[in-house]
């Protein structure tokens, strides 16, 4: 069933941080959700766990209420944008193993889905046996992610996850979101990075003004002009506007080099 | 000057997370550090402001060795940390107490800290959050509240540690922008520990850290080679002028002239090559 946010409000004492948002995450999908700093996203991301009450209306995950107790727990994984939030075990693996053993997983599933997750960040085996405080915020944040990743669970909310890894951490998550896809796995990235766009995302929502506007698809999107497009779709207009004739904004940086290219008539090296 | 010579630093019973690094930054200078996780940028970090005493080689800053217990707090004084994860840094209650704690402990009388704190404010776009609590920030507004917190100490050099990973590109923009013109009108020197190609783009020279070693120490442009010959997968715009460097002649050593990644830059160094190339102009 489709995760659906129905006149969503939030407020921290003063601040109004949600004003009313709707929208209907379908199944089976990466759906990435957009927002400047400070717009809501994590409000929301939390509200989705079921870890923060909404002011007015309401959140459905299953048809069912993720706060409520009757909600299953298995169902939703939530990765916190700070790992800190998250990591409390005295050992990598024991911290990523942590969720597998309260779900009951039978031992050698427990070992295969750690093995397997801590390979889907990219994480050193050699750190499983280290206390994850002594660890570095790129490698904890690395521990964070296997952790939730390991359950498979049926919805994946990710807050801001790429925030902190480094380039091969990042291809790493970015081909496990597709991968887990491909599993039937629903997942919500919320994230500041645009250029995320043209990696992976079958939908993009934006968090503003206290609303969320989407899921729309990459290409409405990336035709809105709006501000929170990747920086590099922003070339198109600058060569515009220097009367250079460029047909279509790929979504991804690649195949932009390629349009660029044959635009302004370079031939290569 | 801030200077490291020959540094090693193990944290205790485990091996050495650096080792070897010698580096040297000065006053109005801007030194990227950039490294995969785990690689001991952090560590460096601490190490360049005294918070953590090199087991070997040395630190000093303005001549100044870190290991000088008699010297230490003019060092903090002098080399501004902001930290990686603001709630490392975060101590105060309200956004204005929380600018206005560095000004304070500095000795500064209370129209002057008043003065330092709007300005820092003003400068990072954060006024609107002066008096809200802190702990009910989003963590992008916290990142900008630390390194609104350091510039309001003016140190003469300033480390960020990764304290543009929490923002929008909008953001991100406006901050590069705050600090270009900071450092500008104070005239110090900048540590930038970053993996975004564009923060890179800001610096003068780049040290690159493998697994505690100086991989790579040089140009940006030399950095963006260097990334590519090990094969690290870029995105965004450093994916797409990692692309142009391929396709299009001369325009690394064009791009490498200008201190931004931004589209804006990329569109002009295109636009100037393509004008060169069918000779109506000279090439940039």
């Amino acid at each position: 069933m489709p995760i659906v946010v129905r006149d969503l409000a939030v407020s921290y004492f003063e601040a109004q941080v949600m004003l009313g948002a709707n929208a209907t995450f379908d199944d089976g999908l990466i759906h990435l959700v957009l927002g400047a700093t400070g717009s809501g996203k994590t409000t929301l991301a939390l509200v989705l766990a079921g870890l923060l009450k909404p002011g007015r209306g309401t959140v459905t995950v299953d048809g069912c209420d993720p706060a409520s107790s009757r909600f299953d727990r298995s169902r939703l994984q939530l990765a916190f944008q700070f790992p800190e939030a998250q990591i409390f075990e005295s050992s990598v693996e024991r911290e990523i193993e942590y969720g597998l053993r309260n779900f009951a997983f039978a031992p050698e599933e427990i070992v295969r889905r750690r093995d397997w997750a801590v390979g889907c960040v990219g994480l050193p085996h050699a750190l499983l046996p280290r206390d994850p405080s002594g660890l570095s915020f790129g490698e904890r944040r690395k521990v964070a992610l296997a952790s939730v990743i390991a359950l498979k669970p049926a919805y994946l909310v990710l807050d801001e996850p790429l925030a902190g890894l480094d380039w091969h951490g990042r291809r790493s998550l970015v081909a496990t979101i597709l991968r887990l896809k491909d599993e039937g796995l629903t997942s919500l990235v919320l994230t500041h990075e645009a250029d995320l766009v043209g990696e992976m995302g079958d939908t993009v929502s934006l968090v503003v003004k206290g609303g969320l506007r989407g899921p729309m698809p990459v290409d409405v999107f990336l035709g809105s002009g709006l501000d929170l497009v990747p920086d590099f779709v922003h070339i198109v207009k600058e060569l515009t506007a220097r009367g250079y004739a460029i047909e279509g904004a790929p979504a991804q940086a690649e195949a932009m080099a390629s349009v660029i290219v044959k635009a302004l008539g370079f031939q290569g090296k | 000057m801030l200077e490291a010579q020959d540094l090693a630093f193990a944290y205790p019973g485990r091996s050495e997370v650096i080792r070897g690094v010698t580096l040297s930054l000065g006053k109005g200078k801007r030194l990227a550090v950039a490294g995969e996780n785990g690689s001991g940028k952090t560590t460096l970090a601490r190490l360049l402001c005294g918070l953590l005493e090199p087991t070997a080689g040395a630190v000093r800053v303005d001549g100044l060795d870190t290991r000088d217990a008699g010297t230490i707090y003019e060092v903090r004084r002098r080399v501004g940390l902001v930290f990686q994860d603001p709630e490392d840094q975060i101590v105060e209650t309200t956004v204005e107490r929380e600018v206005a704690f560095g000004p304070r402990n500095l000795g500064l009388d209370l129209d002057a800290v008043d003065c330092r704190v709007q300005e820092a404010l003003g400068t990072f776009g954060i006024g609107r959050l002066a008096k809200r609590p802190c702990h009910l920030l989003s963590a992008g507004e916290k990142q900008l509240v630390t390194v609104a917190s350091i510039f309001a100490m003016r140190p003469g050099y300033i480390i960020l540690d990764e304290s543009t990973s929490l923002l929008d590109g909008r953001s991100r923009l406006d901050l590069l922008a705050a600090i270009e013109r900071l450092l500008g009108e104070t005239g110090a020197g900048l540590v930038f520990i970053s993996m975004r190609l564009e923060d890179i783009w800001t610096c003068d020279e780049v040290v690159f850290l493998r697994e505690g070693l100086v991989d790579f120490r040089g140009s940006r442009e030399g950095f963006l080679r260097r990334l590519k010959e090990l094969g690290f997968p870029l995105s965004g715009m450093g994916l797409l002028a990692s692309r142009l460097d391929d396709a299009v002649p001369g325009f690394l050593p064009a791009l490498a002239r200008r201190s931004s990644l931004a589209s804006d830059s990329l569109a002009e160094v295109l636009d100037a090559l393509a004008r060169a190339r069918d000779g109506g102009g000279a090439c940039p």
